[in-house]
């Protein structure tokens, strides 16, 4: 099996990367390694890039792509890319919303960048409706039935360095009727309220960054 | 009124297109940020359980989030990084989700959010020579998926890092008639 590297893109500490990171860990026998912390510097990312054969990016959606350390990290193994040309990336990016196309844009990105370095990128997976996990296994996820076999499957083509086609990810995208969204957008709205109480914060209150 | 956010390490565009603002006397102010201390969002929450909707990291940022605020419309200028932002706007960018609205409403029978400042226009104008097609929808693929989640009304422009005139007239006459 090819040398896996996992690479959290996430700062949570015990968050739904982390969970994903853990499990391909597991299934992949991978090194892991977190974009965070003083010791994960772009050097050090690079030496462990270059130790591995394949490289899963695993991170959360910020602002319909993966966060700015991410696109940090490529601007630096730009510079780097003659010594990267025979890896393999693979990308995953989760978020709240639950539609494929909010995060797909993540995945575009590492597609690109591995195609100006000169390296392969054979696919992604797209978790939507990501925060009900919270760090919990995938197997608590509200679409479960569908999600995990094909992440398994997923977990499979990395195994071989196959291709992952989009079609993999695009197809869990769930239904949703304009009633559906409706009551979903009252639904979640309410908990963000409810959240925002249980710590004596009023959701009605002004930003402060709108106050003098 | 226009603030223009511009990572001008590597081009000038943010600056020259202030200069038009100014020339044709259209109110906006004009950021560099590309020396400015703008740290990653750490998920860390502080903004939804200790002080509503405000960001505990002590940076530059916390200064840009009050111009932010306080726009009509904000125009992100960058060099294009594999189809994205710079780094450094993408980071800015996702710090503004401190000011985004954290309810959910439905435009166009999808989920969005929205912002909870005045702000109505998004634009963003990506910097590179002779860029691929394909980078350039990448591009400006994203900025449509920005301004749909937040609900705004905005465009993706690439530009060559010296635009003339004329591409400054075609980008403030969309802004204009948003």
């Amino acid at each position: 099996m090819p040398k896996t590297l996992l690479l959290n893109a996430s700062p949570r500490e015990n968050g739904t990367s982390h969970m994903l990171c853990m499990r391909l860990k597991t299934s992949l026998h991978g090194t892991y390694r977190s974009l965070y912390g003083k010791t994960n510097t772009p050097q050090s990312l690079l030496q462990s890039i270059q130790e591995a054969d394949t490289i899963v990016l695993i991170g959360s959606c910020y602002c319909n792509s993966y966060p700015g350390n991410v696109t940090e990290l490529f601007e630096y193994l730009a510079d780097y890319k003659d010594q990267l040309t025979d890896k393999v990336w693979y990308g995953i990016i989760h978020g709240g919303m639950p539609y494929t196309h909010t995060h797909e844009s993540g995945l575009k990105h590492l597609e690109y960048f591995c195609k100006c370095c000169d390296m392969s990128y054979k696919g992604g997976f797209i978790i939507t409706m990501a925060p009900m996990l919270n760090g919990k296994p995938l197997e608590k996820h509200l679409f479960s039935k569908t999600i995990v076999p094909a992440f398994e499957k997923f977990t499979e083509a990395i195994k071989t360095q196959a291709v992952s086609p989009d079609s993999l990810y695009q197809s869990l995208e769930p239904k949703m009727p304009f009633i559906i969204t409706k009551a979903f957008s009252l639904f979640l709205s309410h908990s963000v309220d409810q959240s925002l109480k249980k710590y004596g914060l009023n959701p009605k209150d002004k930003s402060p960054y709108l106050k003098d | 009124m226009i603030l223009i956010l511009s990572d001008d390490i590597s081009q000038n565009v943010g600056h020259t297109l202030y200069e038009y603002l100014k020339n044709n006397a259209i109110e906006s102010r004009y950021i560099s940020v590309s020396n400015l201390k703008i740290s990653t969002c750490y998920n860390c929450g502080y903004c939804q359980s200790k002080e509503y909707r405000k960001c505990v990291l002590k940076d530059d940022m916390q200064s840009l989030l009050y111009e932010i605020a306080r726009c009509t419309h904000l125009i992100l200028v960058s060099p294009l990084s594999f189809g994205s932002y710079s780094s450094k706007i993408k980071k800015l960018f996702d710090r503004m989700a401190v000011i985004a609205d954290i309810h959910y409403y439905v435009v166009n029978k999808e989920l969005v959010k929205g912002m909870v400042t005045p702000q109505k226009g998004l634009w963003s104008i990506g910097v590179k020579d002779s860029c691929p097609t394909e980078e350039k929808n990448l591009f400006t693929h994203l900025v449509t998926e920005n301004t749909q989640i937040m609900n705004l009304v905005g465009k993706g422009f690439v530009v060559e890092e010296n635009p003339n005139t004329n591409t400054f007239n075609h980008i403030m006459e969309v802004i204009t008639h948003a």
